[in-house]
């Protein structure tokens, strides 16, 4: 966020004017012949985008860049000279120059660690970095776009800020993950942190799409367009979002986006990127099926080699293209950024793409010195169609299920389908329209008092479609009389989500100590309604309408409110901008709360401490050391109507109106509540190359909410939300950048960042220690989501294949009749250890070489391929070959227990990203009439090292559970190439 | 010292800090706290004298679904129903256990499931009238017209629950409390019922009053109190009828035996009620349809012509049930001649041939017995019948089931473990 008013800023400005004046004030002798003038440009050594502000020195004269990072001198003489350049953020560079050489080109390296940074924290005004007493990421949104297209704001999130995980569904264009930060905070609620853009809470929803299992993947988040964002800052802990209150434990998102900037012209930004995405090697990684041939002997198939080689490749090579285009510029009092883009994914299945088109507007003005007003509204609107895949059945589902011992039949072995049937069968699609907008007053009566009002309002309009048009023959043999009569079902869900934040902060300087007071009201309302109705049976082919249908029924017509109202009050006390001690207390209610339960107060305190600011100076091996610890509390509110007592409408016998008893409610029912201490440090070395950023955290999840069951003897059915359990996650963040090599012809970046996750249930509030969903398990004692279930320890394979003399673990060591065999931890479900490594190698200013490195370690899943081969259709290896199994793994594959032989290690190291970008010499660009421009060519998920059996590890079923980990037929993330051409007039 | 300008700045900012607090904790924000449901009712907003009519009417909507439910349930455990599909293997082969069975948690608006719901929904159906009759004891005549009826109605309808719990369970809880006997539990029923006869009687309404008596017989024939039973049978005047209706809009509101029957082919009538007769003459109280169809695993679907639509009303109670009751008592009275004089009104009442079988009290106790499986099928009663009276399930336990295991014994549903895990008044096993 720009930040015109800092008190950084303004010394700057200051300075730079000093600087120009005095510049201006020299002398000019109108009789000695005019040198040619010295220009050139200063770009981010790692991003290579121009830099502003930078303060550029030669001969004694001094300039600034602009926003094109252009600095000029008309007047410097000799042959060649020295030339300086420094700002804030960047290592100052010192390099000889020829006067009159209009093409100097620096690079500037960002210092490993800066302090001096703006952060986001809730409080207004500009909260630097050094000031922080906990952890904030930062994801330089724009740079990262410039050298490398994404398509999403996951895609940028993934690798790039640690402790951050995303839970992928696959590959299916239109799918989002679950992003999870710090673990999971909650056994119940949402494991979703908070998103917000330009300080508006907007909609997160991750689950969304048509009904139904694997096509229910659409991530909320994944609405705003990267080209439109500057910066992302991920808040992650209790600690650091207590001021954000009720809603906050798991973490909070905000998106920066662009802004205009003053400049003598408006500037604009052209991108396109084309690019395509297939299925690497479908045939090895969906494997061959199994079956007997006519002499009862073993033998695979493989029916995606038969489908390739046939010419009939269930799998197509998807076209993607963006289109983009931006002006930004203004004066002082107003500046502007206006934007629009098309783009157009298509996915691996004929019938999976999406178009989206989107727009954004961001206004601000100073129409007085103590009063900047900005306005923003983005604008989007799509329809992603979806395959069916997944869990749901589909191409490749079709392929995983089809029959070894059929393959010559006239039925070509397919047992449900084949592919075809199924991408002409089912259609699911999503139609989108969201607006977020906000209106911000940032207004500084005094120079001790700053507030700022935020108003913001978010609205998404989905339409979800479910339609399975009337079957012909063909299909109708296929897939039966039920779903070949036809179907619709229409899922109409809108959200409304409004923000009202006021916040004020007094400054006053005291001696050598600065106090900030700052005070703050938040108003948030979400209204959510969803609509959805069904018809059945389709009298002819050629009919979609719901009203054509045989029979309809409306079963969903609600609406979910939900109101928090809180406020904060924050101290912090500085000394000498060395020194920081913050202490604050968040007050929320929320309309979920019980009726008894009157606030949730959530307090905080933190300390930071810029060592080597000190007298006593940095050592000499470190530049810079910065020591900080925080504690602090947030909650997450339970679900709306959770603590009411409700009956549901329904028919009576008599046709009349009657109510039934659907929920007990909880008047007690409370927030979540997470507690967390985090203490870290960031250093920067060997003259700030080597920055090292760590953080260790302690997290406590207490009351948290669980659905407690209930005796069925008190009338009401089901469960109800109550405040019993408690969970506990701890684990380390570490982030080193360093400069490894910085020569004018070459420089090389690492970046590497690891993150472990230790997560254990601690309570749960049932006499049973655990709470079952299917063979996962919230087992006190173990991880979150383990997997718990019978285990098989010895086995005998007869002269049948047929295991025999099974014994399962009986839980203290011993064996006994599976039959009875308890439930005994098999592996934990969640990833442990997440990790990146990005090298960037540039050359010459001009040509950047990067790739990226990922790493998740600790992650288990159900591989559902090949369970649904083994108790499915009969056609994986185990059950034909058993000797090449371990014996348990074959006992497990007869007795159907998936837990036994397809529970398989998910973790992986990927090759996400390779990227080459090239920066157009302005002479090139000129021609064009352009001021700069580039060129990028980027590949994306090339290479997967990983023991998972299924076919990628970075697959899951219902992306729409916070705690599921199988991978069924689904698709795999797509290999994915991309060019992109960016250009700037 | 502190300037004055700081001075300023702290009261402006102390002003500021006072003014947050008080706005925030303004009672404007309680407004804006409030939440509204347009698809579901706040017990709040439902428990009030205007709704009173409206709480009694869904009080006993919940147990004719519940009833509904058991019958179904009670069928296939027994021998009525059979065929099943997968969502009532347990049921059918008698494999239930207290651990996971849906019999105790499923709720009656499941539905679309397949789930078939015994102690749960039962107990929604017992929560709801004692809770509706809970709020008309706090409430004036002046509030609720009728008030003194839906009394009556809605202590009967918790009486007939609570018997229909005991009848079905092996034990049971109410409301959270202790674990209850059969016996017991139809001690408590009996008393419910009394009180329904009282209330019914005070609000001058001699069907309700016959309703609950007729309750009450059941409960004390259950309690082999034959004579108690025979005495409030006898007051049951002819054509008596109390039924569980449906509307048959929703999966809910429709007879479930229709439901799962007729209309999803998810199970069939048992073999053992095709093609009755009385010498020579079909039953038609048993009466059929052979449809030519299969259910869903491929055995004929033979479906019961009483409930031959989705809006088929269920009889609860009736003159005929009235009527065994009392040769049952007549048969413990050592009286064949009284019981075959029974046997032979119900016969005359369906057009077939008098009784002209043995005279034996054992003969004519099986006969009895056969009248009443015949003359009640599919009304609730053949579970809680062959338990009372010790009668053979069929198949036998161990023979095998045609998909696979065998037969197993269980006979009445097992408290479930939900109850004991939840239940602070019942001790884990």
């Amino acid at each position: 966020m720009s930040a015109p008013l800092g008190q950084g800023r303004l010394r700057l400005s200051i300075t730079i004017l000093g600087w120009l004046c005095l510049a201006g004030a020299a002398p000019l002798d109108a009789a000695t012949p005019q040198p040619a003038p010295t220009a050139g440009v200063v770009v981010d050594g790692q991003s290579l985008q121009p830099l502003s502000d930078v303060v550029v020195s030669a001969g004694g004269v001094s300039t600034v860049t602009d926003r094109a990072g252009r600095f000029r001198f008309d007047n410097l003489s000799g042959t060649e000279i020295e030339l300086s350049a420094r700002r804030i953020g960047y290592r100052p560079i010192v390099q000889r120059i020829r006067a009159g050489d209009q093409s100097i080109r620096i690079a500037m390296a960002a210092t490993a660690i800066n302090l001096e940074e703006v952060i986001v924290t809730g409080t207004p005004g500009a909260t630097e970095r050094r000031a922080l007493s906990n952890s904030v990421s930062t994801v330089d949104v724009s740079g990262v776009a410039e050298i490398a297209p994404t398509r999403s704001v996951t895609d940028l999130l993934q690798g790039r800020a640690a402790g951050v995980v995303a839970i992928q569904p696959g590959g299916v264009v239109g799918g989002g993950p679950r992003v999870k930060v710090r673990g999971v905070a909650s056994l119940s609620l949402t494991d979703q942190p908070l998103l917000y853009v330009d300080g508006v809470r907007v909609d997160n929803t991750t689950g969304s799409g048509p009904v139904g299992r694997s096509v229910a993947i659409v991530s909320r988040l994944n609405d705003f367009n990267p080209e439109d964002i500057e910066s992302m800052e991920i808040v992650k802990g209790p600690s650091a979002a207590t001021l954000y209150g009720t809603e906050a434990a798991n973490g909070v998102i905000q998106i920066i986006t662009k802004r205009g900037r003053r400049g003598p012209r408006a500037v604009w930004d052209a991108v396109t990127t084309q690019g395509a995405s297939w299925f690497a090697n479908p045939a090895e990684r969906i494997g061959p099926g199994w079956g007997r041939n006519a002499a009862g002997q073993p033998f695979s198939f493989n029916f995606v080699e038969r489908e390739e080689a046939a010419g009939r490749s269930p799998f197509r090579t998807g076209h993607n293209q963006t289109y983009g285009l931006n002006v930004s510029g203004g004066t002082d009092a107003l500046q502007y950024f206006l934007s629009g883009n098309f783009e157009r994914q298509e996915g691996i299945d004929p019938t999976n793409d999406m178009r989206r088109t989107g727009g954004r507007l961001n206004l601000s003005a100073t129409p007085m010195p103590s009063l900047r007003v900005t306005a923003n509204v983005g604008y989007l609107t799509g329809l992603t169609n979806f395959p069916a895949d997944g869990g749901f059945g589909g191409p490749v589902w079709s392929l995983i299920h089809a029959q070894p011992a059929e393959a010559d039949t006239p039925g070509g072995g397919w047992i449900f389908g084949a592919p075809r049937d199924w991408q002409e069968a089912f259609f699911f699609s999503q139609g989108l329209d969201r607006v977020t907008g906000g209106l911000q007053f940032e207004h500084r009566p005094a120079s001790w008092l700053s507030q700022r009002l935020n108003l913001g309002i978010d609205r998404i309009d989905e339409n979800n479609i479910n339609l399975i048009p009337r079957m012909g023959d063909r299909l109708l043999a296929v897939f039966g009389g039920g779903l070949g009569a036809g179907s619709k079902t229409i899922q109409d869900r809108s959200a409304r989500t409004a923000t009202v934040d006021f916040a004020s902060t007094a400054t006053v300087q005291l001696g050598s100590i600065e106090s900030q007071t700052s005070v703050g009201l938040q108003l948030y309302r979400r209204v959510e309604s969803r609509k959805t109705a069904r018809g059945d049976a389709f009298p002819t082919s050629g009919l979609e309408a719901l009203s054509s249908t045989a029979r309809t029924s409306v079963s969903e017509d609600g609406v979910i409110n939900n109101t928090t109202v809180g406020t904060f009050i924050q101290q912090q006390l500085a000394w000498q901008r060395r020194l920081f001690l913050t202490a604050g207390l968040r007050a929320d209610d929320n309309s979920a709360f019980g009726s008894d339960f009157d606030a949730a107060v959530y307090p905080k305190v933190g300390l930071a401490w810029v060592v080597s600011d000190e007298p006593f100076g940095p050592a000499n091996l470190i530049n810079m050391l910065r020591l900080r610890a925080s504690y602090g509390q947030s909650g997450q509110q339970p679900a709306a109507f959770a603590a009411l007592r409700r009956y549901l409408p329904t028919t009576g016998g008599d046709g009349n109106p009657t109510v039934t008893p659907s929920a007990l409610g909880n008047p007690d029912l409370r927030p979540e509540r997470g507690v967390e201490l985090e203490a870290g440090f960031e250093a920067g070395l060997l003259d700030e190359r080597v920055g090292i950023d760590f953080t260790w955290y302690h997290k406590t999840t207490r009351d948290a909410i669980v659905a407690q069951e209930l005796a069925p003897s008190a009338g009401f059915p089901g469960t109800r939300l109550a405040n019993l359990g408690k969970i506990q996650n701890r684990g380390f963040e570490l982030q080193v950048r360093t400069q490894l090599i910085e020569t004018r012809p070459a420089a090389l970046e690492l970046m590497a960042s690891v993150a472990h996750n230790s997560d254990e249930v601690l309570e749960v509030g049932n006499p049973n220690g655990f709470i079952a969903l299917g063979n996962l398990r919230h087992q006190v004692g173990y991880p979150v989501a383990s997997w718990f279930g019978p285990k098989v320890i010895s086995a005998d394979i007869n002269a049948n294949g047929d295991a025999v003399n099974i014994l399962c673990d009986n839980g203290s060591g011993g064996g006994v009749a599976c039959s009875s065999a308890p439930a005994v931890f098999h592996q934990r479900s969640l990833p442990t250890t997440t990790g990146s490594l990005t090298p960037t190698l540039t050359l010459f200013n001009r040509l950047r070489l990067s790739a990226m490195v990922e790493i998740s370690r600790g992650r288990w899943m159900i591989d559902g391929d090949m369970s649904g081969r083994c108790a499915e259709s009969s056609t994986c290896r185990q059950l034909h070959e058993p000797g090449a199994f371990k014996t348990t793994e074959v006992a497990g594959a007869q007795m159907r227990s998936s837990l036994n032989y397809a529970l398989s290690d998910a973790s992986y190291t990927k090759l996400r990203e390779v990227s080459a970008n090239y920066s157009l010499p302005e002479r090139w660009v000129r021609r064009l009439g352009a001021a700069r421009g580039s060129v990028t060519l980027s590949a994306y998920n090339l290479g997967t090292w990983t023991d998972f059996t299924g076919i990628d590890p970075e697959t899951n079923i219902a992306v729409m559970d916070v705690f599921s980990a199988t991978s069924y037929a689904n698709t795999p993330p797509l290999t994915r190439i991309v060019g992109a051409v960016r250009l700037s007039f | 010292m502190p300037s004055r300008r700081f001075r300023a700045a702290s009261r402006r900012g102390a002003a500021l800090c006072l003014l947050t607090a008080t706005l925030s904790a303004c009672s404007i924000f309680d407004g804006l706290l409030e939440v509204t449901s347009v698809d579901q009712v706040l017990a709040s907003d439902l428990e009030t004298p205007a709704n009173a009519e409206l709480l009694v009417r869904s009080a006993v909507n919940d147990f004719d679904c519940a009833f509904s439910n058991y019958t179904l349930a009670g069928g296939l455990v027994a021998d009525e129903v059979a065929w099943g599909d997968n969502n009532s293997f347990d049921y059918e082969r008698r494999t239930f256990t207290e651990v996971g069975g849906t019999y105790g948690t499923a709720p009656c608006s499941t539905g679309a499931g397949g789930e078939i719901g015994v102690y749960a929904s039962l107990s929604t159906a017992r929560f709801g009238n004692y809770r509706a009759h809970e709020l008309l004891t706090g409430w004036s005549d002046t509030e609720v017209p009728r008030r003194a009826a839906l009394l009556a109605e809605t202590s009967a309808y918790e009486a007939y629950s609570i018997l229909l719990l005991g009848e079905a369970m092996c034990s049971l809880a109410i409301d959270t409390g202790p674990e209850l006997s059969r016996p017991a539990a139809w001690a408590a029923a009996e008393a419910k019922f009394t009180a329904a006869i009282a209330e019914a009687t005070a609000a001058n309404d001699p069907n309700l009053a016959n309703f609950a008596r007729l309750g009450r017989a059941r409960t004390r024939l259950n309690l082999g109190r034959h004579n108690d039973a025979a005495a409030d049978a006898a007051a049951i005047p002819a054509g008596f009828v109390r039924q569980a209706r449906f509307a048959g809009a929703n999966w809910r509101s429709t007879n479930q035996l229709h439901q799962w029957i007729r209309i999803e082919s998810r199970a069939a009538v048992d073999s053992f009620y095709w093609h009755l007769s009385i010498d020579g003459t079909p039953d038609p109280r048993v009466a059929l349809t052979h449809t030519g169809q299969t259910t869903l695993n491929g055995n004929q679907l033979v479906t019961p012509n009483k409930y031959a639509a989705p809006s088929s009303p269920m009889p609860i109670a009736r003159w005929a049930e009235a009527r065994i009751i009392i040769g049952e008592a007549r048969l413990a009275a050592n009286d064949p001649t009284g019981a075959i004089a029974i046997i032979d009104e119900l016969r005359d009442a369906a057009d077939l041939p008098n009784y002209s079988g043995g005279q034996t009290v054992e003969a004519v106790r099986s006969a009895l017995l056969e009248e009443r499986r015949r003359e009640l099928f599919l009304e609730s009663h053949r579970l809680g019948d062959l338990i009372r009276l010790n009668q053979p399930f069929r198949p036998a336990a161990g023979t095998p089931f045609r998909q696979g295991g065998s037969y197993g014994t269980m006979t009445c549903f097992p408290l479930p473990d939900i109850e004991r895990r939840n239940n602070p008044n019942l001790a884990l096993r």
